[in-house]
């Protein structure tokens, strides 16, 4: 049986080697490229130590020594993959890792080579980090036998821990070893409870070899000192990365939201004046539940006859008895925020009726829903009130995902100079068009309503946020929300955007906080590439200073700019207090500004509404990530 | 028997202070606690803990179980004592 060392190389001359079958292999970087020698002879003294400790337990075995380290232990992680690649050649049965890379998320490449190892009989034993709980790969991989060291004695102890990310605990104290030049060292640590125990699995091996992994695992298991404690309290505050069974059924309900949502069947929108609903009658076709009513607040306003379709019209009235009848969920604004109270109690009202007549609510607002929670429970009707709410928990049912390698699915993010740009409204055109040319769109959305529209998963910042999460674990449940619908969905590429502005518009802190969202929730997403809407008064430095805090917190290049129609400009009002003031451009006037920014940022710059750029925008996207 | 213990005691004594090149601030305690503070300080750096358990194999001429050099081999005289009796040391 062949047991492959992934280490410094082998001293064959060491005395404590004296009868072991040994060749091997010196992998190595020159010129930038791998190049492989025979010359594995060690002049550090780790593999001397694995091999000889190894050797003590299974004398019988050959040993390939793939010397990776030459002046210190410190190589590359290709080094590691090549070296894995060529055992895999080699014909090893055991690998000994007595290294690690020490990150938080493992490399796709890293994980695979060894999976594909471990799939072609390979047995993988790899050390944990000699810091206690510093998450450390290969060792932390599900197919890889991971090893910490103990404190007890003998070396043909171990044990086992089940509930760890590190399952094994083999002797890594105070131990005199072999070293270089003949010598001896005394020394403690994970690599050499890892040369140990692949010294156990081996004789285990020995003695079984139609042994497979699960079965040799549990009997590992089963034949561990169960008085075996690790040289360090475990905190197990790091998820190993194993994928539970169910781990996808727990979140696919938080990503297939189509499917959760499917209590929503069709909907009256209220109130539709808003600037989330207008986007329902805008471009009805994009949402993905039918709706059947657009409410707005009283008015006398003649109900439109000739309107084609009954959703054209918009109700100005009560809904009679009927016309509840048509609805079966109540899709809810921020009515509540209105600055006349007539229209806050005119929606309240909607909602009273709402519940008596069994209707459920979809709302953007979590106080809205704490408030409308409150009023089915004092009805007793049991209705649903759904909001779009991210807090702790949704962390903790992402959590298996958390460990997994980052995620090679391309995303693509939609991001603005400043608020008012149309960025949801470009999201779902960009969607709308990817999905029609066949690809797989997973949408990650900042807006509330999202979900209505197909969204996989909505984080709404901004605006009344219904995020609660603290502000630094952002990134890091983005990015395992991320690897988790790369992992469910298998998309083609992961679609998001930003809200309102990028680079908050003044130094003033506004009392609710959240200026750096765009920027945190950027960091979180990671896009390839972005996609900036700009309005047509930007100045080329606002646009610019944009692009510099998009590649401040992610690398992603922009692929063109999209222009809004509407002119914002301050004027002053009769009593001489400035006022935003919006004019649409012309359409020459927006042709105008096109070209100008064309030519100063020496990028596309679309409408994104005309039909004309569809095929620039659906070639720009491809051609970046081929 | 006892007397062949305190010798073999004695003489581990003396190659442990030869390693660490005096008793120094040790030198005020009892005989126990200069025993555990010497061991103390030889496994402090590794390659005094190796160079001592090279000087008792030379010293002895025997060649130690790897199994037996332990976190117990520098903090307990007698455990050392126990590994040596393993050998026979008649001859030195």
């Amino acid at each position: 049986m062949k047991i492959a060392i992934v280490d410094s190389g082998i001293d064959r001359s060491h005395r404590k080697l004296s009868n072991a079958a040994i060749s091997g292999v010196h992998i190595y970087k020159e010129h930038g490229e791998i190049v492989h020698d025979d010359d594995y002879e060690d002049s550090l003294g780790h593999g001397t130590a694995t091999a000889a400790i190894i050797h003590g337990h299974a004398p019988s075995c050959e040993l390939l020594a793939v010397k990776v380290f030459d002046r210190d232990l410190v190589c590359e992680e290709v080094h590691l993959r090549e070296a894995v690649a060529w055992c895999i050649d080699a014909g090893a049965k055991i690998i000994n890792m007595s290294l690690g890379v020490m990150a938080s998320t493992p490399s796709q490449e890293l994980y695979d080579i060894c999976r594909n190892a471990v799939g072609q009989g390979i047995v993988i034993v790899a050390a944990a980090a000699n810091v206690p709980n510093q998450i450390c790969y290969p060792a932390y991989f599900a197919e890889v036998l991971g090893v910490a060291g103990h404190s007890a004695g003998s070396k043909r102890d171990y044990g086992f821990r089940p509930s760890s990310p590190i399952e094994f605990l083999a002797k890594g104290s105070i131990q005199r070893v072999a070293g270089i030049n003949g010598g001896y060292k005394i020394v403690e640590g994970t690599s050499y409870a890892c040369a140990h125990f692949t010294g156990i699995v081996a004789n285990k091996l020995l003695d079984k070899p139609a042994l497979d992994h699960v079965t040799l695992r549990q009997e590992l298991a089963s034949g561990a000192n169960p008085k075996i404690e690790g040289l360090y309290v475990a905190k197990n505050n790091a998820a190993p990365y194993v994928l539970p069974q169910e781990a996808a059924g727990v979140v696919e309900p938080y990503l297939n939201r189509r499917n959760a949502l499917r209590w929503v069947g069709r909907m009256a929108l209220f109130p539709v004046s808003e600037k989330e609903m207008k986007l329902f009658g805008d471009f009805p076709e994009l949402s993905a539940f039918r709706i059947t009513m657009r409410l707005d607040y009283p008015r006398n306003v003649k109900r439109d006859d000739t309107a084609g379709n009954d959703i054209d019209n918009v109700y100005y009235n009560f809904p009679s008895d009927e016309d509840f009848d048509r609805f079966d969920t109540l899709v809810l604004g921020y009515f509540h925020e209105h600055l006349f109270q007539v229209n806050v109690k005119y929606g309240f009202e909607l909602i009273s009726k709402a519940i008596e007549k069994g209707k459920n609510f979809f709302v953007f607002d979590a106080e809205l829903k704490t408030t409308i929670d409150k009023m089915i429970g004092d009805a007793g009707t049991g209705n649903i009130c759904y909001a779009p709410v991210v807090d702790d928990s949704t962390y903790e049912t992402f959590n298996s995902f958390r460990y997994r390698p980052n995620i090679s699915t391309p995303v693509l993010c939609v991001t603005g100079t400043t608020n008012k740009l149309g960025k949801f409204t470009t999201q779902l055109r960009v969607k709308s068009l990817l999905e029609r040319e066949g690809y797989k769109v997973s949408f990650v959305s900042s807006e509330p309503h999202a979900e209505l529209f197909g969204a996989s998963f909505s984080f709404p910042f901004g605006h009344n946020d219904t995020v609660f999460m603290d502000y630094r674990a952002w990134p890091d449940f983005l990015r395992t929300l991320t690897k988790a619908i790369e992992y469910v969905d298998q998309p083609d590429i992961i679609l998001t955007g930003t809200q309102s502005w990028t680079i908050p518009p003044s130094f003033t802190m506004h009392p609710s906080g959240g200026e750096l969202d765009a920027m945190q929730f950027m960091f979180g997403m990671q896009p390839d590439a972005v996609i900036c809407a700009i309005n047509p008064n930007d100045s080329i430095e606002l646009i610019k200073r944009t692009l510099g805090v998009v590649n401040v917190v992610s690398a992603a290049k922009p692929l063109f700019f999209v222009i809004t129609p509407w002119e914002r400009e301050m004027l002053n009002d009769v009593s001489g207090n400035s006022v935003m003031s919006t004019r649409k451009l012309t359409a020459v006037e927006l042709e105008e500004r096109i070209d100008y920014y064309r030519r100063e940022l020496n990028a596309p710059v679309i409408n994104v509404m005309d039909a004309a750029n569809d095929c620039l925008i659906v070639d720009a996207i491809m051609e970046y990530y081929s | 028997m006892e007397s062949d213990d305190l010798q073999l005691r004695n003489r581990i004594f003396e190659l442990a202070v030869s390693i660490i090149g005096g008793l120094y601030g040790a030198a005020d305690l009892g005989r126990r606690e200069q025993e555990e503070a010497i061991l103390r300080i030889i496994i402090s750096n590794s390659i005094q803990a190796a160079s001592f358990v090279a000087l008792i194999e030379d010293e002895f001429e025997i060649e130690l179980d790897d199994e037996d050099i332990n976190m117990s081999f520098f903090s307990d005289f007698d455990y050392i004592i126990g590994c040596l009796k393993k050998y026979d040391l008649s001859a030195v």
